[in-house]
């Protein structure tokens, strides 16, 4: 009986061996922690600072923070704060005393598709402190710089030539301007032209009518000039009547040039009345570009690239006073 | 196995996924387009629209209570109307600082809302408002210093010259010039020396005058600034005249001229020209006012 209850010779010694495994996976695991923990800086002592975002977008716990390009720790927390989005980087502390309080951080991303990082851009600007930052400190967030911004700028420029034109072709418009009266006189002068081309042909008529009674007077007298008086007798009807096909044809010619002018000028107003529409539109167009600029602007693929706008202050000077006539910027 | 190491794995997700983002704060929007606007107009010269746009900004950040936003464009705002010649105005916009303190704004804001009414005070000879007023700027700033400490003490320099009061402003001026050069503070340091080389004339030292405006001038110049140029050339003269140099000082009288009427500052060339003019009369041109000729 005793001998069917011996233990099988494959199973002596096997609570050593099944110790021995436990305790190898045991310190396996530990190895493992301990050296995940050591890759993740847990053994290399950090300072922590913040700074107030706006938004964090592309910002998120672990994202890399780099100064000069090399990696210096991570964000180790976000949180909403009445000042926006507070972030908190976890510095390696040997590299704090490279990082000034007057230091900045911005976002960057490698590329559109790279992964983002928080840059820290060393202080050295005029009024800031050049002190290494200390466990707590808080520091500037740049955010990047923005085309809505340039939009802006050009609009402001553009605003006041296009508020110029309206003003020229409001003017143009007008039923007593310049313009128009000129455009009334040239019409009124065209419009006399045949009366005058009728009178000077009745006066080249009579100069014909009386070349030819001075010419019959003049044969009898004058001998000499019998021949040229012949010959005016002959060639001035052809003259004459060259000079009155010459000026049919100039009549018909300002009769077509009063309705080209007339046809002008309808098609002229039409297209003065249109502007303002047009530049309406195009006001609207100009919003609508704002619009997809701006949407695209808070694409995944931009909005890393794009500085968001923040408020500007002007440098405090000791030596501010009345300005002179131009800009003023003091510096 | 797999099924022991989907719980970890789980956690570990858990732990590193990103949590949701809040909404961007939308209110200072508005307040920040305003600002960003009177910004272009001061680069375009056009310092009423800049002061409209300042005035909207607050209005706008006055509606949200945005207290950074108010205390920002407040400033600035006092800035554009000295520039305008509107003092009063000026004044009016800090008191929403120094005058209504319902709201909780920063020390260092505070501490540039008192210098900006010092320096206001200091350009109208009002200098017993101005020291009170440059007091509160310092306790603002504290111990430690803030960013306008140097010019705290270069404002200080200044009302000690015109109190008359040599060896001070020049302690004073010595402090910002260290402050400034410590912190990077260049506009700041350059003031400094153009303080040190007013006090310079002052105590008829032509030589370290000349030393001091040479150097503030090389500053400026880097810095682009056209009338702080003007300010250091006018100087200059002052020290040539001083030491008798007739020629030198009628140059550097003809290049602040030229520098003031190309930044389209007719009162500043108007001087330059007199002072050009009293050359022939009295070499010993009058004593400056402390960077403001």
């Amino acid at each position: 009986m005793q001998e069917d209850l011996a233990r099988p010779r494959r199973f002596i010694g096997i609570g050593r061996k099944v110790s021995l495994f436990l305790v190898t996976a045991v310190i396996g695991v530990i190895g493992v922690i301990l050296l995940v923990g050591y890759k993740q800086g847990v053994f290399v002592r950090h300072t922590k600072i913040y700074f107030h975002a706006a938004d964090a977008f592309g910002i998120s716990k672990g994202t890399s923070v780099r100064l000069f390009g090399l990696p210096v720790g991570s964000v180790s927390d976000l949180d909403i704060s009445d000042r926006g989005v507070k972030v908190e980087l976890s510095i390696i502390s040997d590299y704090t005393p490279r990082v000034s309080k007057s230091s900045r951080a911005r976002l960057l991303r490698e590329g559109y598709i790279g992964a983002a990082t928080i840059q820290i851009v060393p202080g050295g600007e005029p009024g800031h402190s050049l002190q290494p930052v200390v466990d707590g400190d808080e520091i500037e967030y740049v955010p990047a710089r923005g085309v809505v911004e340039m939009v802006d700028d050009f609009k402001t420029q553009l605003t006041p030539v296009l508020n110029d034109l309206r003003k020229m072709i409001v003017e143009l418009n007008q039923p007593n301007s310049d313009f128009r009266k000129s455009l009334a006189g040239a019409n009124a002068v065209l419009q006399q032209l045949p009366e005058t081309n009728r009178e000077m042909r009745q006066v080249m008529r009579d100069a014909d009518t009386t070349l030819l009674a001075v010419g019959s007077q003049a044969e009898g007298t004058l001998g000499s000039l019998g021949r040229v008086s012949a010959q005016l007798e002959q060639q001035l009807p052809v003259l004459t009547g060259k000079l009155a096909t010459t000026l049919d044809t100039i009549s018909e010619t300002s009769a077509q040039i009063r309705d080209t002018t007339r046809k002008n000028g309808e098609a002229l107003h039409e297209a003065l009345v249109q502007v303002p529409g047009l530049l309406r539109d195009g006001g609207e167009l100009v919003r609508d570009g704002q619009e997809v600029v701006g949407a695209a602007r808070n694409s995944w693929l931009l909005r890393d690239n794009v500085e968001a706008k923040s408020m500007r202050s002007l440098p405090v000077d000791s030596f501010e006073s009345t300005a002179a006539g131009g800009a003023g910027v003091q510096r | 196995m797999l099924r022991a190491a989907a719980w970890p794995l789980a956690l570990l997700a858990a732990c590193v996924a990103q949590p949701p983002s809040g909404p961007p704060p939308s209110g200072e929007a508005a307040a920040i387009e305003a600002n960003r606007r009177a910004d272009t107009y001061l680069r375009s010269g056009d310092l009423e629209g800049a002061a409209r746009q300042y005035r909207e900004a607050i209005r706008l950040a006055r509606s949200v209570e945005d207290a950074e936003s108010i205390a920002t464009n407040a400033i600035n705002l006092s800035i554009v109307y000295q520039r305008l010649g509107r003092a009063d105005d000026a004044r009016a916009s800090l008191a929403l600082l120094l005058e209504r303190d319902q709201l909780p704004y920063s020390s260092e804001r505070m501490a540039q809302a008192a210098l900006r009414r010092a320096v206001l005070d200091l350009e109208e000879r009002r200098s017993a408002s101005a020291s009170e007023w440059l007091e509160r700027a310092a306790a603002y700033c504290g111990q430690r210093g803030c960013a306008v400490s140097s010019a705290i003490q270069n404002v200080r320099g200044q009302l000690a010259l015109e109190a008359g009061r040599l060896d001070q402003a020049a302690a004073s001026a010595k402090a910002a010039l260290s402050s400034s050069r410590a912190s990077g503070d260049r506009a700041e340091s350059a003031n400094a020396l153009r303080l040190l080389g007013t006090i310079s004339i002052r105590a008829g030292d032509a030589a370290a005058a000349a030393t001091y405006l040479g150097e503030a001038l090389a500053i400026d110049r880097e810095l682009a600034a056209p009338r702080k140029i003007y300010l250091d050339l006018i100087a200059l003269g002052r020290a040539s005249a001083l030491r008798g140099d007739r020629g030198a000082a009628r140059s550097y009288y003809e290049r602040a001229r030229a520098v003031g009427e190309a930044d389209r500052d007719a009162d500043g060339a108007a001087q330059a020209r007199a002072l050009i003019e009293a050359l022939g009369d009295n070499v010993q041109a009058r004593q400056p006012s402390p960077g403001r000729p």
